[in-house]
């Protein structure tokens, strides 16, 4: 009888129930999973980045499973190499080994080269003004970096340090490897939190922009109808690329891991030779390494470490970031407008945060509101592609300061 | 290099030290008008290359007539066309079909061909 109750009980204490009783943070944890589950599957919230993070969170929280176990201590992936060649390093969590990629942002990278093959700069290189409505657009930014520091002023238990906070106001850029980048860098501690929040509100963009739109603008300035853009030529599109980049890389070399494959991928785009390379990068390796990273991001999510008031923090900064980017894009947007006469409709500096194309859409339906003979999506795609070279530069300048 | 040359806020803080909000300001400050800066310059390089571009693509189009005017009335169409062509729909109306489509496929309106937009025998009745 003893027997039975000793195997009973080991196959108790071995079981993930048990494990789950031991540590609810997991359970709550696996619930989130399986809200943005249905977030991602039925209200189609980014589901080609939420899918893959919301299974992350769920295999990181299965208890007993050990997907992220790291057998190197906290060495896989460091700078270590004595450490780690010694370690058994294969005998972590499959995840855990994935999470290199993450790390070493070789993965928000190789997403990078995939946006750039996907990007047109077209309308950006059409209407330059674009440009001032991308750099607007980064406002958020800087606002969430002040607050992050403030918040320590207001509650010694809630503050940041100035890495930190650089990390986590990058969300306010509205791009989620910019944003992995720079906290794979400055606070590798938070990537968890900064990751699923910067996702987690680009996939919120329709919900978060519209009212800030609307409080900002007028009727009369949200009917303006932008006129035809210029035509831009294959070789302007080609030199592009190439140009921004030596000039980007002079001034803030930190930045050309990022840039550099932004603008790689779009030269296989446009250059008009490299068209299986191009395909390769915007949808196969895309493909890939949006899975990885996804999952990777996901599984960062464990419960004992991300249930914690920080990660609350987080969220909350996140949003402020979001929202003073929009307004900084549209109040620019409403100076041009006064500027150029009632040329340009304010509604596209909104399309300023990088989010690709989701800002840029939203714009559009936002103006189709007001005019439906409107169409504005080409002309909020100049300033949605700047805010991709916006945040990317805004990155670098953050690490060069903490770094 | 641009902000080291600032040399004011490189390499103070260590790890986890403090930040007075005077300084964030400061540096939020010139983080902002640095993206401002770089991507104005930026603006300033496309509005460039791009007058460029464009006074030689006119000055081309100016030559081109006189060069070959037989050659061109040659190949050139009977009439021109500039876009799909219609039928039973108004240009309005296929605009807003254009639209939709880019927009639903979230490919630009540039990157789409349409070669004609033709009322169904259905919708007609």
């Amino acid at each position: 009888m003893d027997l039975i109750i000793q195997v009973l009980r080991g196959l108790w204490n071995d079981s993930g129930l048990a494990g789950l009783l031991d540590s609810p943070q997991n359970g709550i944890m696996i619930l989130v999973s399986f809200v943005f589950l249905y977030l991602a599957i039925k209200k189609k919230f980014e589901p080609l980045l939420l899918v893959p993070i919301a299974f992350g969170i769920l295999l990181a929280n299965l208890p007993g499973a050990e997907i992220m176990k790291d057998v190197t201590g906290g060495l896989l992936g460091s700078y270590n190499e004595e450490a780690v060649v010694g370690a058994k390093w294969f005998e972590s969590g499959i995840l855990r080994i994935l999470y290199v990629g993450v790390k070493s942002s070789i993965f928000p990278c190789l997403i990078f080269m995939g946006v750039g093959a996907m990007t047109d700069f077209g309308p950006m290189l059409a209407n330059p003004v674009s440009l001032i409505l991308g750099a607007a657009a980064q406002l958020g930014i800087y606002i969430a970096f002040i607050v992050a520091l403030a918040l320590g002023k207001i509650n010694e238990g809630w503050a940041f340090t100035p890495e930190q906070a650089a990390a986590i106001a990058i969300i306010g850029g509205a791009d989620g490897p910019t944003a992995i980048f720079l906290a794979s860098k400055l606070a590798p501690e938070l990537l968890a939190p900064i990751a699923l929040a910067a996702y987690s509100y680009m996939a919120l963009i329709p919900i978060i922009q519209p009212p800030i739109m609307k409080l900002l603008t007028t009727k009369k300035e949200r009917e303006v109808k932008m006129t035809q853009l210029r035509q831009v030529s294959k070789t302007e599109k080609i030199i592009f690329p190439i140009a921004v980049l030596v000039f980007i890389a002079l001034l803030l070399p930190s930045v050309v891991p990022l840039l550099g494959m932004l603008m790689l991928g779009n030269l296989f785009k446009e250059c008009g030779v490299t068209d299986r390379l191009s395909d390769t990068a915007q949808n196969a390796l895309m493909n890939i390494v949006t899975i990885m990273l996804g999952v990777c991001v996901g599984a960062t999510a464990n419960g004992q470490d991300f249930l914690k008031i920080q990660t609350i923090e987080i969220v909350a900064l996140g949003l402020i970031a979001f929202a003073f980017s929009t307004a900084g894009g549209v109040l620019i947007g409403k100076i041009l407008y006064r500027i150029t006469g009632g040329k340009i409709n304010p509604l596209i500096g909104a399309a300023g945060v990088s989010a690709v194309p989701m800002a840029a859409r939203v714009a559009q339906v936002e103006g189709r509101k007001y005019n439906p003979t409107n169409f504005l999506l080409m002309h909020a795609m100049g300033p949605n592609v700047a805010g991709v070279i916006g945040s990317a530069v805004a990155a670098g300048f953050l690490l060069v300061m903490f770094r | 290099m641009l902000i080291q040359t600032l040399g004011v806020y490189t390499n103070i803080y260590g790890t986890g030290d403090t930040m007075p909000i005077s300084r964030s300001l400061i540096i939020s400050l010139v983080g902002f008008l640095i993206v401002f800066a770089v991507l104005g310059v930026i603006a300033l390089y496309i509005k460039g290359v791009g007058s460029i571009f464009d006074a030689k693509a006119k000055h081309s189009k100016e030559k081109a007539p006189k060069q070959a005017p037989a050659a061109e009335a040659a190949v050139q169409p009977a009439a021109p066309v500039s876009g799909p062509v219609l039928e039973g729909v108004s240009e309005k109306e296929a605009a807003v079909i254009m639209a939709l489509v880019s927009h639903e496929s979230g490919i630009p309106l540039e990157r789409l061909q349409f070669n004609s937009i033709k009322l169904t025998e259905e919708i007609k009745k």
